[in-house]
């Protein structure tokens, strides 16, 4: 749920970034965390296994300008991919306002795809969301690999409602910030009017 | 008359709280937005998101393990005999916030988590006192914030943050 402060004129957005294990997802926050300027982000929080995978969430707040005279701030959170850690994925949809599903493009991750799409949109049931009415944005990363799927079978298997897709290769910074971008605007776009 | 926001009276009640008490006071959001932290730096938003993935996990544990729904009068202690973590969930206007306190080098925690505990009782008794007018706020304010943006408008937003 974004909070608008109309006193202060502050908006806060949160947007997810969701998908199978090993995907990406924490690669596309470091990479905006390294690409952005220090007076503009904050602090970023991993809460990391030993062998580096996530454990509960990565956390990077991002404090851009102004939108037409309001002070934007978006909050980036990454769910842990490994399925066992449905529970934290939970939790962390809560409150959301966007998200991005980054998706692997390896043919033999299609199904861990597919899997983990559709636990998106069970959890987020569970906490009251119509996927339909959050802002999504699919992400087709590590398109730099051999053995990848089609982008028409990506979007024909995992984007049937014809949400925004990019193709791109998170560890270069390809796609990275496309996607960011459209998200941001389609959560911009989607914040009612309400006061905090 | 201006309207006085959740915001800006947790601020002006903290404030002065402040001077008797050797730790870091804030207020979340149960969302991990920060209402109020007496220490503003590169910090204080993680500071929040933080406080209420701790909180919204140690919720899951409880009911998890005992179906335990009712947890307000929970509170979260992540401490030693000298520094830690206090947090205290609190209602303000209907809706759950987070007041806590992260200190270090403390003689009496028990002394400092009993004067927490009074803060948080101080502000739910002033809120409750004077509820905000929301009501009347929010029906001036339906529909969408923002009509239209550009793809201009969110490359400018990004080229601020040098991106």
């Amino acid at each position: 749920m974004s909070f608008v402060n109309y006193h202060t004129k502050e908006i806060n957005c949160k947007i997810v970034y969701y998908g199978p294990g090993l995907g990406g997802k924490t690669t596309n926050i470091q990479y905006i965390y390294q690409k952005t300027s220090s007076q503009n982000k904050g602090q970023m929080i991993t809460l990391n296994t030993e062998n580096e995978r996530t454990l509960f969430f990565d956390f990077l707040p991002l404090d851009l300008g102004e939108i037409r005279g309001f002070k934007t701030r978006f909050h980036l959170y990454t769910v842990p991919g490994q399925v066992f850690y449905e529970a934290s994925r939970k939790l962390i949809l809560r409150g959301v306002d966007g998200l991005v599903f980054v998706a692997d493009s390896q043919v033999e991750r299609m199904e861990a795809n597919l899997e983990s799409f559709q636990g998106l949109e069970k959890n987020l049931l569970e906490q009251g969301y119509d996927l339909a009415k959050v802002p999504l944005v699919m992400q087709w990363n590590k398109r730099d690999l051999p053995n990848i799927v089609s982008v028409e079978d990506l979007q024909h298997q995992l984007n049937k409602k014809k949400n925004p897709a990019f193709e791109a290769i998170a560890s270069q910074g390809h796609g990275v910030f496309e996607t960011l971008k459209m998200v941001s605007k389609s959560v911009l776009l989607n914040i009612k009017g309400g006061l905090e | 008359m201006k309207t006085v926001t959740v915001t800006e009276k947790v601020k002006f009640v903290l404030d002065q709280k402040l001077n008797g008490l050797n730790a870091r006071l804030f207020v979340t959001r149960e969302d991990g937005i920060t209402i109020y932290d007496s220490v503003q730096n590169n910090t204080t938003t993680s500071v929040a998101a933080l406080v209420s993935g701790v909180w919204q996990a140690s919720e899951a544990l409880m009911n998890l393990v005992y179906q335990q729904n009712e947890v307000m009068d929970f509170r979260l202690a992540f401490d030693t005999s000298s520094q830690g973590i206090y947090l205290f969930p609190f209602n303000l206007s209907g809706k759950r916030y987070f007041l806590g306190a992260i200190y270090n080098d403390c003689l009496n925690p028990g002394l400092l988590k009993r004067q927490i505990a009074m803060i948080k009782e101080e502000m739910e008794r002033l809120f409750i006192d004077e509820p905000l007018p929301k009501k009347a706020v929010f029906s001036a304010r339906q529909g969408y914030l923002f009509h239209d943006i550009s793809d201009s408008e969110i490359d400018r937003l990004f080229s601020l943050g040098g991106i």
